[in-house]
């Protein structure tokens, strides 16, 4: 008995408290800068296209392969407007297999690959599964439209844990990048 | 740090305390010692091993009455199955490893000496194929019954996954192409969703006529497997085929390729249980013959509307000779490996014929 | 465990008919997709036959085609309630076999990490099991509220809520945010009220005290034959903790005490439990006032991870008990052979030689004392 009513008192000063939890569809957590969505592609504004140049590094990395990507001539450095000197043609990354456990983002050389930390790198619900393979425009849209504000970039994460030195984004680190590819195949 | 098999030439490593007193305790038993971090390794004899492991567990010196783990491990040739043992009485450690042929995979259960290796020993027979004589119940425990293949063996493959990633690219690249012929303009984003739609077409239309054939499940995965393998081909001599000037492979997509005959080459050896040697032959042959290819121009060029019905035709075309192959060999009472090796050869005269 | 009559059916006077009950696999007292199948006679349990693999996805062979980085996500979702402690495992596998020496500051940072994991651990469990044991919410909301608090802080440092994939060979991915000690020693400050709430409601609660006092007795000797760690064997009184016994990365620095029951009965399980959340919480603050500034990461790391030829057996205290990583390498980027040993799986095997012989509404208590979790059994 008296641990019954041991365990009332424990209830009854509970219910003084002030409550936990948030209505979430109408109210929603602040996430932490940190929070990681699915990844998403950045867009580079100045020079009006995306930061990934197809290199595939994140594509082999990435555990539960679920990246694709190709890679073409830059039009833009032809007519003198970009220094890349290669773009990603196709990139494909498929949501349902994703497990966002981060990688792509670390071993990324050219910082192109993010992990959403909006609600909209969440809140993913689709009636088919088809529809989560994300495309390359789908993917660059929440940066495009600016609604990707602060991205987290852990600006040691990538150097400290060893995945990658990271390179200058530089013409000469994408030549290496890019016949190194060729060579590992 | 480094793990050396005790030869007579090269200086044995130092045994620890534990493996001389086991030594000492054990005379006539072979000890390999195997140095390796935390615990003291030793590896012993299939026959030694009831007798050791009852030492183990009863010698007041040795007093190991806690089986930590037990796993096995595919050596390709042999088969290891390694218990880690502790003593709380005397707070010591002990790895004993003991190995079997991959063709007589038999050890002595330890189960009655340990509940523990109960699940463990069931778990590590289902995987490995594994047998441990004596065991109370070795029904399957993670995977389901009849299975007819041990998962974690080095020869078993993992699963689609990577084709359907392959998929994509070559939808891709295929695309590409189409769009070179074409002239130049910017790839038509449909013909990419097509081809991986018919692939995906081909593969349920292989499975379910294996279904409707009643297949087992294994025979049923080596016949979509079958159809997608043309399916690549196809795709592959097709395009080169039907390019109007045959585009020389670039750097990267030709690594790619060779990569790929490697990958292929490698799992087929490792399919059909060659040895180490044999695999390294039999991949440098396939590079060889990659590469004649590519001198030679590439594949011979092939109207490709024709063969849009023939690749089906000729996946259920090896299906059936897959099957036929298995059914054979089951009346001929044959084992699973030589029933493996049996509807390889079946499968590899037919690839012949075609060729020819 | 000593009065377990193993009675063969049929060998009773009168002829009887076996009864076979079926549990799960989707059934809210099997905590997961997991199924028993029990014999009974009556109402007394005279076998059960648990059947696993049903969450079975390889996670033993995934890796062994994975880099050494790689896989450390596959470890997060072995034991996904214990994500730190099976990542802390792996990644000092790792570490033994590549003789990487990860920094001062990491070894805290994973010592605080883990050990928070194992509170949030078991206060999942307690949650879970009071709803077993019938004092139905309450419980389990408090659990999960405190629970909560911890995500909440996990989250803010990497950004994950369960899978975090946040240790590596070396270190840890990336350092954490800067108001990490006071974070830190507020949400100890909340859990430290919602564990005496948790105390309040189940020690000495007498709907516990009937249920669990004396069910399910296992001795010493059995536990240990049945290669059972973690809480239940500390339960039955055997003062055994891989973190004392073998103490592994910076453990050996810090008091703590190992809480042990007297009978092994499933109430003791509970209190060892409920005091090892307290000791996690004493290591958590020492831990705190000893944290180091400096690097995150061992200096001079390679792009590709090469492990040379070894092998190692490593083994951590989980939560749940003894998680261990049997590694064999062969001087390649990839582990050769890659073993998980997972404490449920191992406490699991002995659920049938804990419930032979008690009512068919106990076996859901004693599989809930034994707190599986089915991403670990299944693998
Ligand atoms: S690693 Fe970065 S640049 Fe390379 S393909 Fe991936 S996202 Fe693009
Ligand atoms: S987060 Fe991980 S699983 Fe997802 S795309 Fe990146 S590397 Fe692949």
């Amino acid at each position: 008995m008296l641990g019954i009513l041991k365990a009332l008192k424990t209830t009854i000063q509970a219910a003084a408290r002030k409550p936990v939890t948030v209505q979430y569809p109408t109210e929603k957590k602040e996430l932490p800068h940190r929070s990681r969505g699915f990844p998403v592609l950045l867009w580079d504004f100045d020079k009006d296209e995306p930061f990934c140049t197809g290199c595939q590094v994140c594509a082999r990395y990435c555990p539960v392969d679920c990246i694709t990507v190709t890679m073409k001539d830059n039009p833009k450095k032809a007519a003198g407007k970009s220094k890349r000197k290669k773009i990603v043609d196709h990139f494909y990354l498929d949501y349902a297999r994703c497990m966002r456990c981060d990688i792509c983002v670390e071993v990324c050389n050219f910082d192109a690959i993010v992990m959403n930390n909006t609600w909209e790198g969440v809140e993913l619900s689709r009636y088919d599964r088809q529809d989560l393979v994300l495309d390359k425009d789908a993917l660059l849209k929440q940066s495009r439209t600016g609604r990707l504000k602060d991205p987290f970039r852990e600006p040691m994460g990538v150097a400290h844990s060893g995945w990658s030195p990271k390179v200058e984004e530089d013409e000469e680190a994408e030549e290496t990048n890019a016949s190194e590819e060729g060579g590992e195949g | 740090m480094t793990q050396e098999t005790v030869q007579e030439a090269a200086p044995p490593p130092e045994p620890g305390p534990l493996a001389r007193l086991l030594q000492e305790l054990l005379p006539g038993v072979g000890f390999a010692i195997t140095v390796t971090l935390l615990d003291e390794t030793v590896t012993i004899g299939r026959d030694d091993f009831t007798r050791v492991m009852e030492t183990l567990k009863g010698h007041e010196r040795l007093r190991f009455d806690y089986l930590r783990c037990l796993s096995g491990a595919d050596y390709l040739t042999e088969l290891e199955t390694v218990y880690h043992f502790y003593s709380f009485e005397h707070g010591h450690k002990l790895a004993v490893k003991v190995r079997c042929p991959y063709d007589d995979p038999h050890v002595p259960t330890v189960s009655h000496l340990w509940a523990a290796a109960n699940w463990h020993e069931r778990e590590t027979h289902e995987m490995y194929g594994i047998v441990f004589d004596g065991h109370p119940d070795l029904r399957p425990l993670l995977t389901e019954e009849g299975l007819g293949y041990f998962p974690l063996r080095k020869s078993h493959p993992l699963a689609d996954i990577e084709e359907w990633q392959e998929g994509y690219l070559s939808a891709i690249d295929e695309a590409k192409r189409q769009a070179a012929s074409a002239g130049g303009e910017a790839a038509p984003p449909m013909s990419k969703v097509e081809i991986a739609q018919a692939k995906a077409k081909l593969m349920k239309e292989a499975r379910d006529k294996a279904r409707a054939e009643g297949l087992s499940p294994e025979d049923e995965k080596a016949a979509v497997r079958a159809a997608i393998d043309k399916f690549q081909e196809d795709l592959e001599s097709g395009a080169v085929g039907g390019a109007a000037a045959p585009a020389p492979m670039s750097k990267v997509e030709l690594a790619q390729a060779k990569a790929k005959v490697i990958t292929k080459a490698r799992s087929e050896a490792r399919g059909q249980g060659m040895t180490t040697e044999d695999e390294k032959a039999f991949v440098a042959e396939a590079i060889k013959k990659f590469s004649e290819e590519q001198a030679g121009g590439g594949a011979p060029a092939a109207a490709a509307p024709k063969k849009e019905m023939s690749k089906i035709e000729l996946a259920q075309a090896k299906a059936k000779v897959i099957t036929k192959a298995r059914n054979e060999a089951r009346a001929k009472g044959m084992s699973t490996e030589d029933e493996k090796k049996f509807v390889a050869e079946a499968l590899k005269n037919f690839s012949a014929e075609q060729d020819a | 465990m000593a009065t377990i009559d193993y009675t063969i059916p049929g060998e009773h006077d009168l002829e009887t008919l076996d009864i076979h009950v079926n549990v799960g696999p989707q059934h809210p007292a099997t905590h997961g997709v997991f199924r028993m199948v029990l014999t009974v006679d009556g109402e007394v349990v005279t076998d059960v036959d648990p059947i696993i693999g049903y969450m079975h996805r390889g996670n033993e062979k995934l890796p062994e085609n994975c880099d050494f980085r790689q896989a450390i996500g596959f470890h997060d979702r072995t034991d996904y309630l214990a994500q730190f402690n099976t990542e802390h495992c792996y990644v000092q596998a790792v570490e033994k076999l590549t003789g990487i020496t990860p920094t001062e500051r990491s070894e805290y940072i994973r010592v605080i990490l883990a050990e928070l994991n194992r509170i949030t651990s078991h206060q999942m469990f307690v949650g879970a099991f009071s709803t077993d044991v019938g004092i139905f919410g309450t419980a389990f909301m408090y659990a999960f509220r405190d629970r909560e608090l911890i995500q909440d802080f996990f989250e803010e440092i990497t950004g994950e809520r369960m899978m975090y994939n946040y240790f590596r060979p070396g270190g840890v991915a990336w350092d954490v945010p800067d108001n990490f000690r006071e974070r830190c020693r507020q949400v100890i400050g909340q859990i430290k009220k919602g564990i005496s709430d948790l105390e309040g409601l189940i020690v000495n609660n007498e709907v516990v005290l009937a249920r669990c006092c004396g069910l399910s007795r296992m001795s010493t000797a059995d536990a240990i034959n049945w290669g059972v760690s973690g809480p239940l064997l500390r339960a039955t009184g055997l003062e055994y903790d891989l973190r004392k016994a073998e103490p592994y990365s910076i453990y050996d620095r810090f008091e703590f005490d190992i809480p042990t029951g007297k009978d092994g009965d499933i109430y003791d399980r509970v209190i060892v439990r409920i005091e090892e959340m307290k000791q996690s919480v004493r290591i958590v603050e020492q831990a705190l006032l000893r944290m180091p500034d400096g690097p995150i990461m061992a200096e001079g790391l390679k792009r590709v991870l090469r492990a040379p030829e070894g092998e190692v057996y490593m083994r951590v205290e989980g939560p749940r008990g003894e998680y261990g990583v049997y590694l064999v390498a062969t001087g390649a980027d990839k582990p050769y052979r890659h073993r998980v040993r997972a404490a449920s799986f191992c406490n699991l095997s002995a659920l049938r030689a804990m419930s032979v012989g008690n009512y068919v509404s106990d076996v859901v208590i004693i599989l809930g004392s034994i707190d599986i979790v089915l991403g670990e059994v299944d693998r």
